[in-house]
């Protein structure tokens, strides 16, 4: 009995403590939204600080209205969902190559596909530019979005994986009635990597989301196809002023699909992070 | 006949080989390879962006290679702020991944609701949390946080007002949106180490302080490892944060490689243009190298280890 309190003891305290460990990382969240709801640069700039002049939500419609939020989330989604869904296609069907064809190419194949991953972004990029540049898709979406036909590396080393755990012996029998290749990878294999698609769908969908390299390189030229990170930079003028109260309310709204990701797929998400870190 | 037949089997599968990879092929021939060549023929070039398009290549040999060391103060400095961002950024990731990895292993009510607090910086887009970090360290010495220091009895700071400390709070934030993954990866590694060596431990009277430092910590030394070394080298290509939060300043002292780089590949006149910063980023290509070779090496050796078994 004793013993068991000692342990609830143990178990609310270590609660508390977490909690307020986690609440301290989550403390700059806590003033984001603080300030998106002051009333103006003002009140925010004061010093000693203030943390609350009521709530002013209309920052929000403000902010909405300023950089055409809409027409920016609507940028952001065709590049997303293009990235995913190339970027997961390509990437199921290279790993089936990969596990399921072997020969004596794939070995050098696979480890150049690996060695992929090493490479500065540095050195692809301001080349890929000048490509971009011959090409004419300078200002596109062209760049942040045919490139994703060949898949990631990352996909395809994650993919391949856990097609190896899946037996072969599923696709014998298949290939025995009569199965396409083509028709066993859709129909027996890709229902067995369900919950992998769903932790690299996570994934791409955050990483394209979030992503703020891509887009500030390649569609700088023309601010009507600016995504809603690279967009946030239109609140600010040449001297680098902004209304600050309408950049966190923005930040909010941004950042929230990425929170609600979190509360409603953490398992896939958190799969995704152990699996990249036990490879 | 049979011979035959297994021949045309053997090269049908290594053509449906080939198909099943063909997107990743022409990806990585259009996206990858080319750029690559295309940036080291840059290198030995003073060509520009603007007119990369439409004036024939000029080549200036070794001109490139030769400036970057010799004449090139900003580009070692640049190298140097990032080996001491990512080195100082990777301990202390280190030190706090594992206490936090720890805590959050034992047995806590609403877990599920604590771990998103710890998750929340590193998903948050960047660009979102470098603006907002930016707010709360603006003003110079007048900010919420000198505000709270000065509650603790501390002198006020300009955080982004000297080198060092510039540096310092740059290193402390990448620290902060990092923390979550990393955390994770090592309760993963906790998870698993085997209970029978810590219950082994504890008839050996171990209390959990040394459970953590003699049985734990060397359980999951590869997966620290990892971490570090992973880390390390996605510390040496930092661009986004570091742009958004100083733009490299004060002076130079928060420059990394890709923000110097990124920066001349776009200049339209002066010598560091498009081919010499298509030479940096080879530099900066050999200095990952090193590191990545380390890492390959080692994960290889992991995977034969794992195959003896």
């Amino acid at each position: 009995m004793e013993n068991s309190k000692t342990v609830l003891f143990k178990k609310i305290s270590l609660t508390i403590f977490t909690s307020l460990v986690g609440l301290i990382l989550a403390l700059p969240f806590i003033y984001m939204f603080l300030m998106s709801l002051m009333k103006n640069s003002n009140s925010i700039f004061v010093y000693p600080p203030k943390l609350f002049t009521g709530f002013n939500f209309i920052n929000y419609l403000r902010a909405i209205q300023f950089i055409n939020l809409f027409s920016r989330v609507g940028n952001t989604l065709i590049i997303v969902l293009a990235q995913v869904g190339l970027g997961i296609t390509s990437s199921i069907l290279v790993a089936y190559g990969f596990s399921r064809y072997q020969n004596k190419y794939s070995n050098f194949f696979f480890f150049v596909l690996l060695s992929t991953m090493m490479i500065p972004w540095v050195v692809t990029m301001i080349p890929a530019y000048a490509e971009f540049e011959f090409l004419g898709w300078i200002g596109s979406f062209l760049p942040l979005t045919i490139p994703w036909i060949g898949g990631s590396a990352f996909n395809v080393f994650l993919l391949r994986q856990f097609m190896m755990g899946i037996p072969k012996e599923l696709d014998e029998a298949a290939k025995i009635d009569g199965c396409s290749s083509f028709r066993i990878l859709w129909q027996i294999i890709v229902p067995e990597l369900l919950p992998c698609i769903a932790t690299l769908f996570v994934f791409s969908f955050i990483g394209a989301w979030n992503d703020y390299l891509g887009p500030s390189i390649y569609l700088q030229t023309d601010s009507s196809k600016f995504t809603i990170s690279i967009a946030l930079q239109l609140f600010f003028d040449s001297n680098g002023k902004a209304d600050w109260e309408m950049v966190m309310a923005a930040s909010v709204l941004v950042s929230l699909p990425m929170i609600l990701i979190l509360v409603f797929a953490q398992k896939a998400y958190i799969n995704g992070i152990v699996t990249t870190g036990l490879k | 006949m049979n011979y035959k037949k297994r021949l045309s089997i053997k090269k049908k599968r290594t053509i449906t080989f080939f198909l099943y990879i063909s997107p990743w092929l022409i990806g990585f021939l259009a996206f990858t390879l080319i750029p690559m060549i295309l940036s080291l023929i840059y290198s030995f070039t003073n060509v520009k962006m603007i007119n990369v398009a439409s004036k024939p290549l000029d080549f200036i040999g070794f001109d490139n290679y030769i400036r970057v060391f010799s004449k090139d103060p900003d580009f070692i400095q640049s190298i140097l702020n990032t080996l001491v961002y990512s080195f100082s950024k990777i301990i202390f990731l280190i030190i706090f991944a594992v206490i936090f990895a720890v805590l959050l292993n034992s047995k806590l009510f609403g877990k599920k609701f604590i771990r998103v607090l710890y998750y929340l910086p590193a998903i948050i887009p960047v660009v979102c949390s470098s603006l907002l970090w930016k707010l709360i360290f603006t003003g110079g010495e007048k900010n919420i946080i000198n505000f709270f220091l000065s509650y603790l009895g501390l002198a006020p700071v300009n955080f982004f007002g000297s080198g060092s400390s510039a540096m310092a709070t740059v290193v402390f934030i990448g620290v902060w949106s990092g923390l979550g993954p990393n955390t994770f990866i090592l309760i993963a590694a906790i998870q698993n180490v085997s209970k029978e060596m810590l219950e082994a431990g504890k008839i050996d009277g171990t209390n959990k302080i040394s459970e953590l430092f003699y049985l734990i910590i060397p359980a999951i030394l590869p997966a620290i490892f990892f971490i570090s070394i992973t880390g390390f080298i996605g510390g040496l290509q930092t661009y986004t944060e570091i742009k958004l939060l100083t733009e490299g300043g004060p002076g130079n002292s928060t420059m990394t490689m890709s923000m110097l780089i990124v920066s001349n590949a776009f200049k339209q006149t002066g010598n560091k243009t498009l081919g010499y910063a298509s030479a940096q980023g080879w530099i900066v290509f050999l200095i990952t190298s090193i590191f990545s070779a380390i890492y390959m090496m080692t994960s290889f050796k992991k995977e034969k280890q794992v195959s003896l078994y």
